[in-house]
């Protein structure tokens, strides 16, 4: 939902007299019977999908116990919070969230924004399609092939592991057994997989860039690297913004799938977010009204990082999500 | 002074074409690398130290191991289903709810946004999620596999923007010449935006021919399992014996040794077969790429 | 707001979208129902009378004829079996077979070696002499405790789950909470030769019962107390070639291991994997520091890692790991990856079962090997070792309180403890896999499939193709795991060798927890046990010091390690009072 609305106050409906509102529905459902039949299976889908769940969360509440069932499973009031805050594993997992989060926008949000920099100086159509005919292939990549690749290639004798020791001179075992290796392994192999897919996005904005611009540039005498900085960059700041804000927002989520393929206890204490803490303590350990308590507890945060950088944004750039 | 400009930009123009390739090689040779392996001796492969540049030997045995047993190809089968079955109901719910999106003067069309807004910010979280998934049928149930993900809020909203795009004018001109608000999303709103659709279809495909999350959590029969979960098996839980039971097939493998070493060529064997159909769809689409997640993403 | 109801409202919402969507909805996904019964099985219950003799025909028949063994696959004639142990095995076929068109799901962790256990020869040997037939149910590999997790939260079970001490709190837990049937007042009506053999000998019948005396439901029994079967193992040509004696304490490990990479091995002692050898007793053991809880003298449980002298036994580890007398992967190796190291020639030591290694070592690769007691610190102690079998062995399964034929699933478990599926669970088919000899004793003949499967396996795998290795049933370890039996292999000869030289008086027997006790109990057991790898593990690899050992401790306490002991000792009392 990257829409752009600049963000006026004045848009707000005047105030419409009572009366003539359910004529107006009324006239409204008659006249695009269509669209709202068609609402309806979507609306649907939503409510059963996505709102269905979230009464589920009261379970994090009470001691669930799937053959006791709801009602008859006790309520415990905030106990699972409590003992995830004071449990040893609270600040190792929002730290981990975090750090994996920053370094994914450190490394992981640059990247595609150097890459569409650089194609966008391409005059060759060869081998502007070439390249990014390959960089956008990993993007289609499974994410069970791309852990698999990372098992094989960071194996004991694995071709990363062999570059790292001949770079290094030291002697490794398996890289996934280190933990200070696993946010160099988790980043890049999403640098890997995404760059090429995410640079579309700039490559769009730039197609769009007024050329009045870069003539004018020209009359400056402005060399191509001044061009890239002074005309480029700033006029895909808007779209950068926006993408920036998901990330930030996003600092407390991260997804589980790639980390529950590549972790294990060796690197618990780097790899292990809060996400994939929920899944092992749910799934792994059965402990379900607990690991509900602490997704409860990360959806909240996550929520309330959205909206403050959105806030942020708006008030810095002008440039929001709402 | 001209010609030191030109001394820099062609200096310019090398290193970029320099950085380029640098990464274009970067991004190809894990890719290479699997497609040699999967053909190499695997006695050879084992013992190999270092870069990859060809296959080592030639030998299909891999292939022929991974495809003699009967789980990965009810495997290929169900992934078949799944992704036909499911980029069906896709498209058909996406375009619905775009559309309804994308009409301009819906009286509810502000509370439908906010239903649907709010459920990108808020979710009941896994186990939730798994009790409601059990609790209306789709524990070990195929639907599970296309229902739960029949629409992508994301893709929506990017299609809902490209309907927005077209011209209010066709729309208009069409309505005066009788045709109904059905007949205008059949024959001029869904063909005009070929772009947009070209690419969440390609989003929705790749998206549930790689899906195994919910096919782990929710299926329970082995014999409706997808390729992805057969997958994760064979490359994460470093089980392939489902691939390298037996020696029919004209493989012999005859020890322990040569045991690891074909268990080896299988993973590379397996990625390559479950990855090679989507990699060679995505170029035919890729024109669309540029103008489809624009049109969706920016233009608001 | 009640889920039930929430949840049908929006199952009631989802078909009418779906119904809107597409029309080919309806009916989808639905299994086919079962076809309809027939009656006509009800007939086949004529034959209860006993059984010709037919020990004459079988016994010491080396070439049995087709009709031979087909009255031995296909009827539940045992007559030609002999009474080999000190109990005789119960022989009541009353049941089978089973009236009805009988159908049962049995949930199952998936043997890596079997793709299928719906296909597999021996199960498909006791649906036909048992008249049950069986739905296998196996979870992902290495996704069996999410599976378990998930299918006990889905709240549909299966008629029958095998290995039901997943359940969060343990076996007991499950019957407490209703997953599992309390079979305490069935097993005589429908399991008697269950019953008869747990009875038949006073430890069996104190380790398959509960602290209140319930029978929770069918727990693998061995005729005996099987043999240690996890030790240290050496190659051969590694004596030879260090021209050392078979070490016998810490020390002489380390000059041994020092040695054999001296002489090429770079990575002499194959000393863990993923599945956890670190934790075995083998060297911990030697400092007291025991993988999980175990009896001191005074007959009181501790704790292996919090005793005094672990610090120094990570230390040790530590300086061997920086030495590299250790295989380099021993943190993230998986079984495979563990055996391709083993067959190298980076390999001179192995913590493994001699079962094991005589397969990937002797066999495949004809390396010879010796078995050597646990190391000790001082010369002249004694070896201990923390494994002794309470003739418990194999698998446990319950029936499920969703079982709708009770009697059924029993039956089927039962079969197991009868002198015919003793034969066919541990020995596989008559004929192709085993035959019977003057004794009335099975065995396999050098042409077996076990030993010369038809499709080029190795035994490692057709144990477990040919035959069940591990099932609720009574196993016969010492004559029918291949391994052991075969020609030639010594295997059988270390594990017995270990299991009377070393004391294993410190093991702890098969206790059970009350449901008060049961969830708190696995919640602290989980956190120990996290916490115990990464800490361990992490000083052994050298990323931590030795001194963050004491750190470990303070937090273990932290979690509550003396409340863990003390559950621990008070089923303990409850156990020694049944």
């Amino acid at each position: 939902m990257l829409t752009l609305r600049k963000n006026k106050k004045g848009d707000v409906l005047a105030a419409s007299e009572r009366p003539k509102t359910s004529l107006l529905i009324r006239k409204d459902v008659r006249k695009n019977w269509f669209p709202y039949l068609l609402a309806i299976p979507v609306l649907a889908w939503f409510i059963v999908f996505c709102y269905g769940p979230m009464w589920g969360v009261l379970i994090a509440f009470k001691d669930y116990k799937p053959l006791l069932g709801f009602e008859a499973s006790p309520w415990v009031g905030f106990k699972h919070f409590v003992d995830f805050f004071q449990g040893p594993y609270f600040w190792r997992v929002v730290k981990n969230t975090l750090l994996l989060n920053l370094w994914g926008i450190g490394f992981g949000f640059t990247a595609p924004i150097i890459l569409a920099l650089l194609l966008n100086e391409i005059r060759s159509k060869m081998f502007k399609r070439t390249v990014q005919t390959i960089t956008y292939m990993p993007h289609f990549i499974s994410l069970v092939v791309v852990a698999g690749m990372i098992h094989i290639f960071t194996a004991d004798e694995g071709i990363i592991t062999q570059v790292l020791q001949w770079i290094t001179g030291n002697e490794y075992s398996s890289l996934l057994g280190y933990s200070s290796m696993f946010r160099p392994i988790y980043v890049f192999s999403g640098i890997w997989q995404s760059i090429g897919w995410e640079s579309i996005i700039y490559l769009a904005a730039m197609g769009s860039i007024d050329t009045s611009l870069y003539e004018a540039a020209d009359m400056d005498g402005a060399n191509r690297l001044q061009k890239m900085w002074h005309v480029t960059l700033p006029q895909i700041t808007p779209t950068i913004v926006i993408l920036f804000i998901f990330a930030v927002g996003g600092l407390m989520a991260s997804g589980y799938e790639k980390i529950i393929l590549l972790y294990n206890p060796l690197t618990y204490d780097t790899a292990d977010v809060i996400a994939s803490y929920v899944y092992r303590r749910g799934l792994r350990e059965a402990s379900l009204s607990y690991s509900t308590a602490v997704g409860l507890f990360s959806a909240v945060i996550n929520f309330g990082l959205l909206w403050m950088t959105n806030s942020i944004a708006r008030r810095k750039s002008e440039v929001s999500l709402w | 002074m001209v010609q030191y400009k030109s001394l820099g930009n062609r200096l310019f123009d090398g290193s970029i074409y320099a950085l380029l390739t640098v990464l274009t090689l970067v991004c190809l040779y894990p890719i290479v690398h699997i497609l040699f392996a999967s053909m190499s001796n695997p006695g050879e492969l084992v013992a190999h130290k270092g870069l990859l540049l060809a296959p080592l030997g030639f030998t299909l045995d891999g292939y022929k191991l991974i495809f003699r047993d009967n789980a990965l190809i009810v495997g290929y089968a169900n992934t078949l289903l799944y992704v036909g079955l499911g980029t069906a109901i896709n498209m058909v719910m996406t375009i619905m709810g775009a559309y309804v999106l994308s009409r301009r003067e819906l009286f509810f069309k502000k509370y439908i946004m906010i239903v649907i807004t709010i459920t990108m910010f808020f979710g009941g979280g896994l186990i939730p999620w798994f009790l409601l998934m059990k609790d209306i049928g789709l524990y070990n149930n195929i639907w599970a596999m296309v229902l739960p993900g029949a629409i992508s809020t994301w893709n929506m909203i990017i299609l809902r923007t490209g309907f927005q795009a077209l011209p209010q004018e066709l729309e208009e001109a069409a309505t005066i010449d009788g045709a109904s608000q059905a007949r205008i999303l059949l024959s001029v709103i869904i063909p005009l935006s070929k772009a947009t659709l070209a690419v969440i279809f390609l989003y929705y495909l790749v998206g549930n021919w790689n899906s195994w999350f919910n096919a782990m959590v929710l299926l329970q029969d082995r014999a409706k399992f997808p390729l992805q979960l057969l997958l994760k098996e064979i490359l994460v839980a470093n089980d392939t014996s489902a691939a390298t039971m037996g020696s029919a097939g004209g493989v012999v493998i005859d020890s322990a040794g040569s045991a690891t070493a074909y268990r080896e060529l299988v993973k590379y064997c397996t990625i390559v077969v479950s990855t090679l159909p989507i990699l060679i769809v995505y170029p035919f689409l890729q024109k669309y790429f540029v103008k489809g997640v624009y049109v969706g993403s920016i233009k608001g | 707001m009640n889920m039930k109801t929430f949840a049908k409202k929006i199952g009631l919402l989802a078909a009418v979208s779906a119904l809107a969507v597409s029309t080919a909805c309806s009916g989808g996904g639905n299994e086919a129902e079962e076809a309809a019964k027939s009656d006509t099985e009800a007939a086949g219950k004529q034959e209860q009378v006993a059984f010709t003799d037919i020990s004459g025909d079988i016994r010491g028949n080396e070439k049995p004829s087709a009709e031979q063994i087909a009255e031995v696959n296909d009827t539940l004639n045992d007559t030609y079996l002999g009474d080999i142990f000190d109990q005789t095995i119960p022989s009541n076929y009353a049941a089978y077979p089973v009236p009805g068109d009988v159908t049962l799901d049995v949930w199952m962790p998936a043997n890596a070696d079997v793709p299928d256990m719906n296909t597999q020869i021996v199960q498909d040997q006791v649906e036909k002499l048992t008249g049950i037939k069986v739905n296998f149910i196996t979870p992902p590999v290495g996704q069996e405790a999410d599976s378990f997790t998930l299918m006990i939260s889905s709240g549909e079970l299966p008629d029958i789950i095998i290995d039901p001490g997943r359940y969060p709190g343990g076996f007991e837990a499950g019957v407490n909470d209703g997953a599992y049937l309390d079979l305490t007042d069935l097993m005589e009506k429908n399991a008697p030769n269950y019953n008869e053999w747990r009875n038949s000998d006073e430890m069996r019948r104190k380790t398959t019962v509960t602290d209140d005396g319930r029978l929770l439901g069918f727990y693998g029994i061995a005729p005996y107390s099987e043999w240690m079967w996890f030790g240290m193992l050496i190659k051969q040509e590694a004596l030879d070639k260090t021209g050392l004696e078979v070490p016998t304490t810490v020390d002489e490990w380390h000059t041994f291991l020092t040695k054999a990479k001296e002489v090429g091995y770079s990575e002499p002692l194959n000393y863990g994997s993923t599945y956890g050898q670190i934790f075995t007793g083998i060297l911990n053991g030697a400092y007291g520091a025991w993988d999980w809880t175990f009896l001191d003298p005074d007959g009181k449980v501790q704790w292996g890692p919090a005793q005094p002298q672990a610090k120094e036994y990570l230390a040790t580890m530590q300086q061997w790991n920086k030495e590299g007398l250790l295989n380099r992967d021993w943190a993230t190796a998986d079984f495979n990856q563990r055996m391709a190291t083993a067959i190298s020639d980076k390999t001179a030591a192995m913590m493994d079962s001699p079962d094991t290694m005589w397969s990937y070592w002797k066999q495949q690769n004809g390396f010879d090997f010796v078995g050597a007691p646990n190391p000790v610190l001082n010369e002249g102690d004694q070896s201990q070792a923390s494994y002794k079998n309470f003739m418990r062995a194999g698998s446990s399964a319950a029936v499920t309180t969703q079982a709708e034929n009770v009697e059924a699933a029993m039956a089927f478990l039962d079969f197991s403890y009868t002198k015919k599926g003793w034969e066919l669970l541990n020995y596989g088919e008559y004929g192709t896999v085993h035959l019977i000899d003057a004794e009335g004793k099975p065995y396999y003949p050098a042409d077996s499939y076990i030993y010369k499967d038809p499709d080029g396996q190795p035994v490692a795998t057709t144990l477990h193709k040919y035959r069940m290795h591990n099932w609720p049933d009574i196993r016969d370890e010492h004559n029918s795991n291949p391994l052991i039996v075969a020609e030639g292999s010594y295997s059988g000869d270390i594990r017995q060798a270990w299991t009377e030289e070393m004391d294993a008086s410190m093991t702890m027997p098969p206790i059970t927890f009350t449901q008060a006790e049961a969830s708190r109990e696995a919640e602290l057991g989980n956190q120990l046990a996290t916490l115990r790898s990464e800490y361990f593990a992490k000083i052994i690899m050298g990323e931590m010091p030795v001194d963050a050992y004491d750190k470990f401790l303070a937090e273990a306490q932290k979690m509550g390690l003396d409340e863990f002991l003390s559950l621990h000792q008070a089923a303990l009392d409850r156990y020694n009072q049944r």
